[in-house]
């Protein structure tokens, strides 16, 4: 029954008004929050099932469940419809999948927290919104979505609105997002004006007859692109997503690692017939992920924030998702998103685990030799680890090999550029083996560096190792869906998505397995591991010393970047300094005036109208007659 | 010259059943007439009782209409197409939101239960018919019907001077616009030899079944004039609109709210009847006026409603200003007017009568002084679900999207633009830009910190509580997922074009 998919929504949605309008205790949140989730999972499950039922045609694997007709405006309307095909299925399973085991370990990790209850509702209505986000079959309702995983990101990320950098962080974060908000906005009212329907459909079957590598697909395609760029923290509007850690650590599993940010991916994949129109738009995207990946991880290199680290990391992984996309094998990118969801959401959790262990100690430097007080954190954060650097046979490899081979597959055919965005991918793997490494040496080995620290250190209940447990598994074997050069199972079933609709861009298909990009990037994972191993197991260097390596270059990494400095001279100042201006000289002894004026004005009549109101029923006759007399009159001198 | 008017012979069954919903209600007021002597205890809950009975099961008889409907009966006198069922539809859900907030307010005010629901259920069954009524001679006997009822309402609590007075005022004034109305009518009956609508339509249009010089006779402009002013009283539009404010501060509350929506509903649908379709016709005559009263109507409510102290004086001129932008709609006259209106007090009547709820509440709970704007400060704080829904209303009567009133207004406004009016649409929206001022001080003054701190109200009564419920629902559901409704209204609207041979 295809109706599953109303299912899929309505629990989340249940669990979300539960949560937020009846005074629940936290024993019932913690069974609804979960539970409704869970549920949802369910039935994404089944409408997977029922989906994989289906013939295997690129109509036969989706299905347009229209709920009601919306908005109608003259010839254009507006479904809310729900386009359920292998795409947003996978979506919904990752979505409900990990958020559950995010929720069940939440209720160990948010335990005695105010606001218990505020943070069930607030992770509930994320969940919903995410799940519309990728179920809407058009670009209004994807943008709904899209607009409430911002909001509620906004809400998390600000859970702790007592502290000001939470507060700071959130407002940041959503500024940033409704940049990217507004280039979605630009690109769906394009479609509106050029195609006269803004879902998937009209877009996808009009965007076609557009001229190949024309201006118009380039254009919506890079304004979308502003949007998935700002979801996803990628160059240049990714600095929200380091200051982002300020909320509970499962909002940064969930929100900030394993889902939300990855929807800028989704978007691209599901928008593919715009992006194959335009090869200039695609070069765009994957430059974009390569210059991300290797960026975003030497900004890891330096940073002595555990979360923040995983944060610079999670850009990185989903930099490596762009390129997949950028170089029209969307499947890859969409595996990479699937075994990152995983392994990522495992790591944030292991980091919960530690700052649960710590008090909430961030600082990687004061911890180390945590491997003795937290053994069970110790193995599943290793195979986080192993799984994120690709070591073969772990999830991570076979994901980031089907992105790293995929590039190389059309750098072979492609015209040079693409096998820059190769090298830095390469480069990239090696330097995750170094800055993880680092982190997990830091962290669990060499000496205790804050002793009262580790002799407090407690390790996390069963809520919290169930689901860190379950996430170690799939961590290993989720990457066994394909198998480099053998076969491909999610290519396969995605296959029928990016068959639907024409378009003259690149075939859509996996790339041939390549031994020699798989060797590189193996050398260089294992040179990155070597490095690490090297400076930071046993030894506990103190940063200083590392630093003195090279200290431009550290430096330069420590402030990753200045380019938050650059960032606020650049448009906070300016846009402040303006502001102030108008204000001073525009606002106050202007518009001011002008407005109140016409305030005053109304007003004035307002009370002067009144004094007809007399009360007398003799004068409110003479109104009516007076009116009468008016009419009566007009007519009569022939106003006919 | 002979009028040949073929009428039937005698009523069969299927007349009596294109009025079931009329007859429904009317059963009900004679049960409550008679009950009312017997009730023993628990007078109030009885009658309300059966009073939502009645509604109920007038409102399945008009759901079963709706399918079944006849263009003509009863010797062509009210027809029960579509249009009209969706009226009911209206008047029904109206009468139950109004016998829903009623109980707390009859209590509070020593009502005569049965006396009150009964009267209610009279006045719904003039609306019904006028709703319906396909004869000007019908519209006349319906709307004195629906008024005496309400003119007994309007001064129902005696013990209060101020309701004695607004139904006395009622009364008169009201009385003195019917003679216009009657006036008009017997010009228009003059001028054309018939009062029946279709008929009058055919005359004008194309000059059949009555002499050709009717469209140039003076007697017709006249008529239409005076009609016009009947009308008009009747919806509160300006210069005929002073009583309404008076006469909605001093009626009882649970009155106003019933009357404010439904009354205004009922005449309108009358009143599209005859100028959009009898008239229609000689739609560049009437058209002129109905402009200048349009516009008047919208400035003078919305400016006036700026200095409004108290709360049902604020309602009152609001709801003169939504009868222009109503009359904006009517003077469009196309198929998508037709369904604005229609559509429009839909809306109309959940968020308006929710914020007259939100009044009874307030009165039973804080006396005469909750009529005050003044007395709603802090009331986010002393009862923030009561605040909250207010807010909707206030929100949605201003027309903010998501809520019913922003669809209401913008297909209003969106009819004019389609007839090529676009001066009035632009008018209408400058004045709802000076109601949002209006509108949302209710919700600045409820957001103020509560001078007394700490106090809470006592619970709303169930009833209202669900009444306010069911009007925030729908003042959402309305907003959010029109679809379906405005589907309902554009069948209603079909149907009336079909009968009329519009497309």
């Amino acid at each position: 029954m295809p109706y599953a998919v109303y299912l899929i929504l309505f629990f989340p949605f249940l669990g979300f008004v539960l949560n937020a309008l009846l005074p629940l205790n936290n024993r019932v949140v913690s069974l609804v929050g979960p539970g409704s989730v869970l549920l949802a999972f369910v039935s994404a499950a089944y409408s997977f099932n029922w989906l994989h039922g289906r013939p295997d045609t690129p109509l036969g694997r989706s299905y347009d469940a229209v709920f009601t007709r919306w908005a109608l405006a003259g010839p254009f309307h507006l479904n809310v419809g729900f386009l359920l095909d292998p795409l947003s299925s996978l979506m919904t399973l990752i979505i409900t999948g990990v958020g559950f085991l995010i929720l069940v370990y939440s209720t160990g990790y948010m335990r005695g927290e105010d606001g218990y209850r505020r943070f069930f509702a607030q992770m509930d209505l994320f969940i919903l919104a995410m799940l519309i986000l990728v179920l809407a079959d058009n670009y209004i309702w994807l943008l709904i979505g899209w607009a409430g995983v911002g909001l509620t990101s906004y809400l998390l990320i600000g859970y702790y609105f007592l502290r000001p950098s939470a507060v700071a962080a959130a407002r940041k974060a959503f500024v940033m997002n409704v940049i990217g908000d507004w280039g979605m906005m630009i690109a769906i009212f394009m479609m509106f004006v050029l195609f006269g329907g803004v879902d998937f459909n009209t877009v996808f079957t009009k965007v076609h007859v557009q001229p190949y590598d024309g201006l118009i697909p380039t254009v919506l395609a890079l304004f979308l692109l502003v949007g998935a760029v700002a979801k996803s923290a990628q160059i240049p509007l990714y600095t929200w997503l380091p200051d982002a850690m300020e909320g509970p650590t499962p909002v940064s599993a969930l929100i900030h690692a394993a889902t939300m940010v990855t929807a800028g991916v989704y978007l691209i994949a599901r928008s593919y017939p715009i992006y194959q129109q335009s090869p200039f738009a695609l070069h765009v995207v994957a430059f974009i992920g390569c210059a991300g990946v290797v960026f975003a991880a030497t900004m890891g290199l330096a940073n002595n924030d555990i979360k923040r680290v995983l944060a610079y990391s999670t850009m990185s992984q989903i930099a490596y998702m762009f390129c997949g996309v950028g170089v029209a094998v969307y499947s890859a990118g969409m595996f990479h998103l699937l075994e990152h969801a995983f392994f990522k959401a495992l790591l944030f959790m292991g980091a919960g685990a530690v700052m649960h262990a710590l008090g909430d100690e961030l600082d990687i430097q004061k911890m180390g030799g945590l491997r003795h007080k937290l053994p069970f954190v110790y193995w599943t954060f290793l195979v986080g680890v192993l799984a994120i650097i690709g070591t073969p046979l772990f999830s991570g490899f076979f994901s980031k090999e089907d992105v790293i081979g995929a590039v190389f597959g059309r750098a072979q055919s492609g015209d040079g550029w693409d096998w820059l965005v190769w090298a830095l991918l390469v480069i990239g793997a090696g330097l995750t083996a170094i800055y993880m490494f680092r982190l997990f040496f830091l962290v669990f080995h060499g000496d205790p560096r804050d002793r009262e620290l580790y002799d407090h250190a407690h390790g996390p209940g069963w809520s919290m190792k169930a689901p860190m447990l379950v996430l170690s598994v799939l961590a290993v074997i989720g990457g066994y869906i394909a198998f480099p050069g053998q076969y491909n199972l999610l290519d396969a079933f995605l296959s029928p998505v990016f068959a639907r609709w024409p378009h003259n861009g690149p075939a859509i298909v996996a790339q041939p397995f390549s031994l020699a990009s798989m060797l590189a990037t193996l050398l260089l994972t294992l040179v990155g591991f070597l490095v690490a191993y090297a400076i930071y197991y046993r030894r506990n260097p103190a940063p200083q010393r590392v630093g003195s390596l090279a200290p431009a270059v550290y430096r330069l990494l420590y402030h990753r970047y200045y380019v938050d400095e650059i960032y606020d001279a650049a448009f906070v100042w300016t846009t402040r300094t303006f502001y102030r201006l108008t204000d001073r000289f525009f606002e106050e002894d202007t518009l001011d005036n002008i407005v109140d004026g016409f305030g005053v004005v109304t007003r004035l009549a307002g009370g002067w109208l009144r004094g007809a109101q007399t009360g007398f029923v003799r004068n409110y006759a003479l109104g009516i007659l007076f009116g009468a007399v008016l009419i009566v009159g007009y007519y009569v001198i022939g106003g006919r | 010259m002979m009028l040949v008017v073929s009428v039937p012979l005698h009523v069969t069954l299927a007349d009596w059943g294109s009025i079931l919903p009329e007859l429904v209600v009317t059963g009900g007021f004679l049960v409550l007439l008679l009950a009312d002597a017997f009730i023993p205890v628990r007078r109030t809950e009885v009658a309300t009782g059966i009073a939502l009975l009645t509604i109920l099961l007038a409102f399945l008889a008009a759901m079963n209409l709706w399918s079944h409907g006849m263009a003509a009966s009863l010797y062509d006198t009210v027809s029960s197409d579509k249009f009209a069922v969706f009226f009911d539809f209206v008047i029904l859900v109206s009468a139950a939101l109004t016998a829903l907030l009623s109980p707390s307010y009859i209590r509070y005010s020593h009502f005569d239960p049965g006396e009150f629901y009964a009267l209610i259920l009279a006045s719904a069954v003039g609306m019904m018919f006028m709703a319906a009524a396909i004869s000007l001679m019908v519209i006349f006997i319906a709307l004195e019907l629906l008024s005496l009822a309400l003119y007994i309402l309007s001064g129902f609590e005696r013990s209060r001077p101020e309701s004695q007075e607004a139904g006395f005022k009622y009364f008169l004034l009201s009385s003195f616009a019917s003679a216009f109305l009657v006036y008009g009518m017997a010009m228009v009956y003059g001028a054309t030899g018939t009062t029946r609508i279709l008929q009058i339509a055919t005359c004008l249009g194309h000059g059949a079944g009555c002499s050709a010089a009717a469209s140039a006779s003076p007697l017709l402009y006249i008529g239409v004039g005076l009609m016009l002013v009947g009308f008009a009283f009747k919806v509160s539009i300006v210069p005929f609109h002073m009583w309404t404010p008076d006469v909605y501060q001093g009626a009882p509350t649970p009155v106003t709210a019933f009357m404010s929506v439904t009354t205004k509903a009922a005449v309108f649908a009358a009143f599209i009847r005859v100028f959009n379709f009898a008239l229609a016709p000689i739609e560049s005559h009437w058209y002129g006026v109905v402009w200048a009263l349009a516009i008047v109507t919208m400035v003078v409510g919305n400016i006036v409603a700026l200095v409004q102290t108290s709360m049902k004086r604020l309602l009152a001129y609001s709801g003169i200003a939504h009868a222009g932008y109503i009359l904006v709609a009517l003077a469009a006259d196309n198929a998508l007017g037709q369904t604005s209106v229609a559509f429009y007090f839909l809306a109309y009547a959940f968020m308006n009568i929710g914020a007259f709820v939100v009044v009874a509440v307030m009165e039973s709970q804080e006396g005469p002084v909750g009529d005050e704007i003044a007395s709603y400060r802090g009331l986010f704080y002393r009862n923030p679900s009561l605040a909250g829904a207010t807010a909707v209303f206030m929100f949605s009567l201003a027309g903010f999207p998501l809520t019913a009133g922003f669809v209401a207004k913008y297909l209003a406004f969106s009819a004019a633009v389609q007839a090529h009016h676009t001066d009035l649409a632009i008018i209408g929206v400058l004045t709802s830009l000076i109601s949002i001022y209006y509108y949302l001080r209710v919700v600045y003054v409820m957001l103020r910190r509560p001078e007394v701190p700490g106090v809470q109200s006592p619970p709303t009564p169930a009833a209202a509580d669900l009444a306010a419920w069911i009007a925030v629902a729908g003042t959402i559901g309305l907003g959010i997922i029109p679809t379906g409704f405005l589907n309902l209204a554009t069948q209603s609207v079909t149907a009336i074009r079909y009968i009329f041979g519009l497309p």
